[in-house]
């Protein structure tokens, strides 16, 4: 089975392995500003990130964070005519897609990278069975035949653990359930064997039982075709676990980035703390949890001067309304970045500004 | 009250406010003053008739010399088959044709609002009945079933404004059965009967004020779609009776005048008429329904 | 689904009762002796078989249902002439299909102009290509179908010539001048109905292109043409293609003017004739024919509504 699905995939891709040996992605500086009624919505703010063939990056961050944005952003999917002046560079297999057009993009979009969304029921389309919304990847990237088209999406929606496919690709989205669907959703992304897959809340919209099957599933799908997947998710736990690496988002920035299990043994940023000793609400809903800060995420047209996360940090000093820290790695691992002036670990800002102050005091 | 509810790109109201707000007709602009003075030019004149200085329409001028005549300074519009002033037969039309869609409407609003707010306000069986009444009154074609009235009835300006106000009040009962649906669910509704209030009170007094902006609106277009259905019926010999002039009759006789392409301005003259007050009158319609924000889901 | 359908069954047949009520009542709506203002000219004999025929000595239940009877074979009366006077049913026989292929004529053009407009003015929602095609949509909603005909009878046929002014031709007769008579007819009718289906389509589209279903075909690569044609097009038409059944209605209203500008031997022009021509009897055998006929298509548009939203189709 396993090999089966790779030889299909080796004999869809025509363009071959690219012999690229830098980073699958590469990500520097990426701004998405959107224009508004209210003004200017700094959505993403300068995120830098690398990801390479076959791993994992974890995205986490509240909701409004910009986690969306971005990944949108990566695909050329934002709404263009509200761009505001969008920088930075998305360098994919060492071509730069930002600067691309619709036309030039349409060849990267789903045949080398792909998307899911977080709700299965929204993001098919419910007059369409769903065999022929894979089918029109297929067709699209591949030219081909509509009956070797409807063959590949049977077989895919076996491979993505769909019982009696035959039957089922001639469905209606309607007709499944929630995790059916978003199988089905697997399937159109993975239709044209992509290098890379981008999944935002992949299983937010799902009930806690089918989360894991879900997940499973992507995780076993991914390393059977060696494919790079950004996983994006509010929950950190989601992404425990099954991300080599995390990056945490606050406010349209990356606040801290890092080996997986080092930014779990060693949590340097509040937020990330924060999020990391929030907890599972097991009375509300699934998906809510319990911040263990107050407050929301801050107002993305005017963000507060100083570090982002100031208003709502419990370690901030007065440095930290004033001036910006910088992304910089931590002094013990140099994979391991982030944004504070006052990391977990050390004194808190008001400590570290008493300690600061009160030598300088002696010298007078 | 869960902290996360994502919120995505879909769904960021100012990309609708972007896409939606292409004609927004919500600002009393340059085309709504326009639209106003038409209306208050052509009911003016109508209005005036008789006081202004113009032949009579049915006075034959100068011996019949000026039949199919083209415009000029001392006959502003020309002179139709008949030699008679085609100006002033465009301003008498404009007399009988705003006669007829004023009445009809008026029909159509009174009986038509009347249902409407006794459907939307007591809802139940009644409501189950009046619906299936205003269905069955459009399942005839609108002016199929103002033909057949006249044809029967008769031409005189009552039976024409009757049958057109019969084809008009569906249209303004359904508009304002739901308008009446949505008000009497609200809260001051609510606390109004729940003082004792009486039913028929709070009808006229809480919901029908609520509903009046919805049903001028929808009035407004009613008058535009009467005053093209008597333009209707005339071409098929089932509006006004020939010698009364009205915009219809004006085009009726006119067509001669077109086809062999010697006069084709008394068609012209009609026909403009229609259109800028129909214009007109469908432009102010959209003002109000954007003004008082009513649902147009709620016509169909 | 047969429950469903069952029940809208029952609910045509007690419309369709009640639109031939309705016209069969029309003849007592006649001032005076019916049979007098029928046949002002006839003979007593012609007089005495109109009551007759029509049986206007019984009581109006008894009346209706012979009526009724009549009618459903076919039985339309006659014309009542001095000297005497087809059935009406052979003239309605050779209309009928006249006016059906102006109705379809009118509606597929209606469609073809209005489709990909609308299509065109989503897609574009906002710039300088839909404000324009939005106020050429408002401007033509307010020309009436009859005005824009004798516009273009003006220019097109009589200074340019380009189209017969007046006049049918069978397709069997000549195929393009069949199309040239009908072109002009079937696009004044159709004008304003594009507008109408324009901006429905328009708003439909523009709300259809916000899902993220589009988005997710976007995100695949899928060509712009293909995603709006083939994913946001069906998903937007369902109100389009329920206005476009229900103004059928209009559509009829306005055929029957347009028939009689261009001479168009359907059943408006039958209706123009007997209104003229005060055969009451043909009238109202037009007025009945008319309604049903339109009746019938509302109930097969709501069954095709019906069939071509799977969420109704499966549903129960
Ligand atoms: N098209 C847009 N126009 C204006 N603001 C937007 C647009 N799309 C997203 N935003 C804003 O950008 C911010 C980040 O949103 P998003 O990426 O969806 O967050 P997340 O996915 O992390 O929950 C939010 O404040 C959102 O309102
Ligand atoms: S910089 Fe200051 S405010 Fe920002 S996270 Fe660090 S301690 Fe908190
Ligand atoms: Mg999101």
């Amino acid at each position: 089975m396993r090999n089966d699905a790779a030889a299909v995939g080796e004999l869809l891709d025509p363009v071959g392995r690219s012999d690229f040996d830098g980073p699958l992605l590469d990500v520097r500086d990426l701004t998405t500003h959107f224009q508004t009624p209210r003004g200017i919505v700094r959505a993403v703010d300068g995120v830098s990130f690398t990801l390479e063939a076959g791993r994992t990056l974890g995205i986490v961050g509240e909701s409004g964070s910009g986690k969306t944005v971005l990944s949108r952003s990566i695909l050329g999917l934002s709404p263009r005519r509200q761009l505001v002046d969008p920088q930075g560079q998305i360098l994919f297999e060492g071509r730069d897609l930002r600067p691309m057009d619709e036309h030039e993009l349409r060849e990267v979009r789903g045949r080398q990278i792909s998307m899911i969304f977080q709700d299965p029921m929204t993001a098919l389309n419910p007059v369409m069975k769903v065999g022929r919304q894979i089918m029109e990847s297929l067709r699209v990237h591949f030219d081909m035949s509509k009956a070797d088209a409807r063959e590949r999406a049977i077989d895919l929606l076996g491979q993505v653990g769909i019982p009696s496919p035959g039957v089922r690709v001639d469905e209606y989205p309607h007709q499944l359930s929630g995790g059916m669907r978003q199988r089905v959703m697997i399937a159109i992304a993975l239709s044209c064997e992509p290098k890379l897959l981008i999944a935002d809340e992949p299983t937010t919209a799902l009930d806690v039982t089918v989360q894991a099957q879900i997940l499973d599933l992507l995780g076993r799908l991914q390393s059977e075709r060696n494919m790079a997947v950004v996983l994006i998710s509010h929950d950190l736990e989601v992404v425990g676990g099954r991300a080599d690496d995390i990056a945490v988002m606050y406010a349209g920035r990356i606040v801290e980035m890092g080996p997986a299990a080092e930014l779990f043994k060693a949590t340097r940023m509040p937020y990330t703390d924060a999020l990391l000793r929030s907890v599972p609400n097991i009375e509300d809903p699934p998906h809510t949890r319990l911040l263990a800060i107050g407050g929301r995420p801050p107002d993305l047209v005017s963000p507060p001067p100083g570090c982002r996360f100031n208003p709502r940090c419990p370690r901030a000093g007065f440095r930290c309304g004033v001036q910006e820290p910088p992304l910089a790695p931590d002094d013990d691992n140099v994979h391991h970045i982030y944004r504070c002036w006052y990391p977990v670990g050390g004194p808190t800002g008001p400590e570290a500004e008493a300690a600061e102050a009160r030598p300088r005091r002696v010298e007078h | 009250m869960p902290p996360d509810l994502p919120t995505d790109v879909a769904v960021a109201p100012e990309v609708i406010a972007v896409v939606a707000g292409a004609p927004s007709r919500r600002t009393f602009g340059v085309g709504a003053w326009l639209a106003v003075g038409w209306l208050v030019l052509v009911i003016g004149l109508a209005l005036l008739a008789p006081l202004l200085p113009i032949p009579k329409p049915s006075e034959i001028i100068d011996h019949g010399a000026l039949r199919d005549a083209k415009p000029s300074l001392s006959h502003l519009l020309g002179g139709d088959d008949n030699s008679y002033d085609l100006f002033s037969r465009i301003v008498w039309g404009a007399r009988n044709s705003l006669a007829v869609g004023f009445f009809a409407v008026a029909i159509g609003g009174t009986v038509g609002g009347f249902l409407g707010l006794i459907a939307g306000y007591y809802r139940g069986r009644i409501e189950t009945l009046i619906t299936a009444v205003l269905d069955i009154m459009l399942a005839f074609p609108a002016l199929v079933l103002a033909l057949a009235l006249t044809t029967f009835l008769g031409h005189s300006l009552f039976y024409v404004s009757l049958a057109l106000g019969i084809i008009s009040t569906p249209i303004l009962a359904r508009i304002t059965r739901a308008n009446t649906l949505t008000w009497s669910q609200r809260e001051f509704v609510t606390a109004a009967r729940a003082q004792g209030a009486k039913n028929r009170r709070i009808i006229v007094r809480e919901v029908l004020p609520n509903v009046v902006p919805a049903m001028a609106s929808i009035a407004l277009l009613a008058v535009a779609v009467v005053i093209v259905a008597e333009a209707g019926l005339s071409l098929l010999g089932a509006g006004l009776k020939v010698d009364v002039p009205s915009w219809g009759n004006i085009i009726t006789f006119g067509r001669s005048g077109l086809t062999n392409g010697q006069a084709p301005h008394i068609v012209f003259s009609g026909s403009g008429a229609i259109f800028f007050t129909v214009l007109s009158l469908n432009y102010l319609g959209d003002v109000v329904r954007a003004r008082f924000d009513v649902k147009e889901g709620a016509l169909t | 689904m047969g429950a469903l359908i069952g029940k809208k069954v029952v609910q045509l047949a007690a419309v369709l009762l009640v639109v031939t009520f309705f016209s069969f009542l029309l003849i007592h709506l006649l001032p005076g002796d019916p049979a007098a203002t029928i046949i002002p000219l006839g003979t007593d004999a012609q007089r005495t078989q109109l009551r007759k025929d029509v049986g206007l000595d019984k009581p109006l239940v008894s009346q209706y249902t012979r009526w009724l009877g009549k009618f459903v074979r076919g039985d339309f009366g006659r014309y009542y002439r001095q000297f005497g006077g087809e059935p009406v049913r052979k003239r309605l026989s050779q209309a009928l299909p006249v006016s059906l292929q102006l109705l379809v004529y009118a509606e597929v053009l209606a469609l073809v102009i209005a489709i990909p407009l609308g299509i065109l003015a989503a897609y574009r929602a906002g710039t300088w290509v839909d404000r324009f095609l939005s106020t050429g949509a408002f401007a033509s909603l307010a020309i009436p179908d009859f005005v824009l005909a004798l516009v273009l009878i003006f220019y097109l046929g009589v200074k340019l010539k380009w189209f017969p002014v007046l006049g049918y031709v069978h397709f069997g007769q000549s195929p393009t001048e069949h199309f040239k008579s009908m072109f002009l007819p079937a696009f004044s009718l159709a004008l304003a109905q594009a507008a109408v289906y324009m901006r429905l389509l328009r708003s439909d589209m523009i709300a259809t292109l916000q899902e993220d279903y589009i988005l997710m075909a976007r995100s695949q690569g899928l060509p712009t043409w293909r995603i709006l044609l083939r994913h946001a097009l069906r998903p937007s038409s369902f109100s389009l293609l329920t206005v476009a059944g229900i103004s059928v209605g209009t559509l009829i209203g306005g055929a029957i003017v347009i028939e009689a500008i261009f001479t168009l031997p359907g059943v408006g022009l039958t209706i123009f004739q007997a209104i003229s021509e005060r055969q009451y009897i043909a009238v109202q055998a037009c007025v009945a024919v008319i309604g049903c006929g339109y009746v019938v298509v509302n109930f097969v548009v709501d069954l095709l509504y019906t069939a071509l939203d799977p969420r109704v189709r499966h549903a129960a």
